[in-house]
């Protein structure tokens, strides 16, 4: 095949697949009794609520609105407004403004007005949000992208015990090919690249079968390795580009989406139905039914786990998201999110990563195995000793927080740990220094103002100086008769 | 002869040399307005006046001129004298006043008599009302400053506190 001789990107890992349950056909979750959706990430605000406690919505509707370019969200069932205010949530700070619906309407779908003809708004509108893990709003990448020179759907999946995209195109390959049709004719790419994995051999067939004599989209089968499912891990592997630090795919004229969000920009678009329920991975040996499940977007985790035969006796840790970039959660209230791919009951049998921090031996195998082309251990260091804005020179913001660092290091030292750390503070630093740069605006402006009007005041001053001392003389004339009128009586 | 060409020359040496120095000294003074920029550029921007000067602006030239400390700006905290410590070559020191958390003015509506008084207080403009109709803050641009309180008659202004932002844990 044409890219069996495909550039490989640098570093990544040979891990083993571990993906249990993924040959089982998926399950759908029955409704839980109740769904929560964020409003915040990390306490900052991102979507803002426009529905009311006691209210009830209807399956599809919008809740909340999405800030700036943020997709919207929409109850994935019908029923009652609960509550609004703080839930536990999945991202780093421990609780976030959440919705909660208690579900009880099942008959009547929301009927979204079909007046928006923009895709990216619409898909916007529609909630759709990248679903390969970093839930990326689609309609702004589709928008920055405009018609991509390259259009690669990534079906790649190469973080191990993850099979949900594998299950999707193996059940919906025929949809799938459908979807990429019709949306190739909305957004006109030069070329469009299925990209996949030659080890999920029966996704990889089922693709094979459903494109048939298709040859408008090519299909990569590439050979597996971590982290190559990453955007500009696969853009590098596929066609040999390099995405610039601190730029985008779109940048080079290619878009990437993941199979799930063309699937779920698909209904969008062609249905104008908004994004409410995803395929999630459940695995690891905490549930005795490992598999895929369809889980409505909002619904605990807890809900999910038990459905799938949850041991919480022998779990010890409970994960969102893949082995390698998952992230552990303390409560199991925590609700799914368009990003969460995966919840993993892992126990002592899943070789827990257990860091124990010896000290860094030097031994630079970080620095072979990082995708990005950094240099774990010299960011490492410069974070430990305070000196983040080094560490940023060094390429902090490039690190894809990929976990193959932390996986290889044999002094078992947190690594990813360290450098997402590092990049929350960068973060908040800068939204700092665009909050002080907004108020000195805001001070500026009153100044200009303040001055403006002063120059007016004084402008107008001068003019009724000057309009008293050039008077028409006839009226003086008269005045002055006046005066004297008024004197003579006086002296009289 | 021998000794009095030497004087000479020496002489001419080092008058060459002073004046050389008195030209580069003019020539290469510290631009104090560059520094005024590059610290305002460091503060925090909310024109509060915690520190004993109108704005940020004034403190910065108050810095430069020697008469304030690096440690005055209350909202900046230890991150603002730290990065004046490192701009200014001056050691670190811990900040003046503890800055306390994040506030909010908050006007009560129903007592609020429609002045304007607070209006003109306002250094970022984030007050907005017109005489005799009720007054209200832009949450977002309030910068905390406590400003408006003072010259409200009927005392209708509070402070609210904001919800702490939550920081990453290190590692």
């Amino acid at each position: 095949m044409m890219f069996g001789l495909a550039k490989k990107f640098d570093g990544g890992l040979k891990l083993p697949p571990n993906k249990h349950g993924a040959e089982a056909p998926s399950r759908i979750l029955p409704i839980p009794e109740s769904l929560t959706y964020y409003l915040t990430k990390n306490i900052k605000e991102t979507h803002q609520c426009i529905v009311n406690i006691g209210e009830t919505v209807l399956f599809g509707q919008s809740i909340a609105r999405g800030l700036g370019h943020q997709p919207d969200i929409h109850a994935a069932y019908g029923g009652v407004i609960e509550a609004i205010g703080s839930k536990a949530g999945p991202y780093d700070a421990p609780e976030e403004q959440a919705v909660i619906i208690r579900t009880s309407e099942y008959k009547n779908v929301y009927k979204h007005d079909d007046k928006i003809k923009n895709k990216s708004d619409l898909l916007k509108s529609m909630g759709v949000a990248g679903m390969g893990g970093a839930a990326f709003p689609t309609g702004e990448k589709v928008q920055a992208a405009g018609a991509p020179r390259v259009w690669l759907i990534n079906g790649v999946e190469c973080e191990p015990m993850l099979s949900c995209d594998q299950c999707l195109m193996r059940e919906q390959a025929d949809k799938l090919v459908q979807a990429i049709r019709y949306l190739a004719a909305e957004i006109m790419p030069g070329r469009v690249i299925l990209a996949l994995e030659s080890d999920k051999a029966d996704a990889v067939s089922a693709m094979r079968l459903a494109l048939g004599d298709v040859t408008d989209i090519e299909l990569a089968c590439l050979p597996p390795r971590y982290p190559q499912g990453g955007e500009k891990q696969l853009i590098q592997t596929l066609l040999g580009l390099e995405v610039p630090s601190g730029t985008h795919a779109a940048h080079l004229g290619i878009l990437v989406l993941n199979v799930a969000t063309v699937m779920a920009a698909f209904d969008a678009l062609a249905y104008h139905l908004p994004l409410t329920h995803r395929l999630v991975t459940v695995a690891g040996q905490g549930v005795s039914a490992p598999g895929n499940v369809w889980v409505p977007i909002g619904a605990a985790l807890k809900d999910v786990l038990d459905f799938c035969g949850y041991d919480g006796a022998a779990t010890l840790r409970v994960t969102v998201g893949g082995p390698m970039m998952g992230r552990a959660v303390n409560s199991l209230d925590v609700a799914v999110t368009k990003g969460t791919s995966a919840i993993l009951a892992l126990t002592a049998a899943d070789e827990l990563a257990v860091y124990s921090a010896q000290p860094c031996i030097r031994c630079g195998v970080c620095t072979e195995v990082c995708p990005a082309r950094l240099q774990p251990e010299d960011m490492y260091f410069n974070i430990r000793a305070g000196r983040l804005n080094r560490t940023r020179e060094t390429g902090l913001m490039d690190c894809i927080a990929c976990g193959a660092c932390a996986y290889v290091c044999p002094s078992e030292i947190p690594l990813v740990a360290s450098f997402l750390y590092a990049q929350q503070i960068c973060r908040i630093e800068d939204e700092q220094k665009a909050r002080a740069a907004y108020i000195g605006d805001l001070v500026k402006a009153r100044d200009a103002r303040l001055a403006a009007r002063r120059s007016v005041r004084m402008g107008k001053s001068a003019s009724r100086e000057a309009a008293a001392r050039t008077v028409d003389p006839a009226a003086m004339e008269k005045v002055d008769a006046a005066r004297e009128k008024a004197r003579s009586k006086i002296d009289k | 002869m021998e000794m009095i060409s030497a004087l000479i020359v020496m002489g001419a040496l080092c008058l060459s040399g002073g004046l050389a120095l008195a030209w580069a000294a003019r020539k290469f003074a510290g631009n104090e307005n560059a520094l005024v920029v590059q610290i305002e550029e460091l503060l925090p921007q909310t024109q509060c006046a915690q520190c004993g000067y109108p704005g940020c602006k004034p403190y910065a030239e108050a810095i430069v001129a020697g008469e304030a400390d690096i440690n005055q700006c209350q909202p900046g905290g230890e991150r603002v004298v730290k990065a004046l410590g490192q701009l200014l070559g001056a050691d670190y020191r811990p900040p003046a006043k503890v800055a306390e958390k994040p506030m909010v003015a908050f006007i009560r509506e129903a007592e609020c008599i429609g002045c304007t008084l607070c209006i003109k207080a306002c250094p970022v403009d984030c007050i907005i009302g017109a005489p005799k109709q009720m007054h209200t803050v832009i949450t977002a641009d309030c910068t905390g400053c406590t400003l408006c309180i003072p010259p409200c008659p009927v005392n209708c202004i509070d402070m609210e506190m904001l919800p702490p932002r939550w920081q990453p844990e290190r590692p």
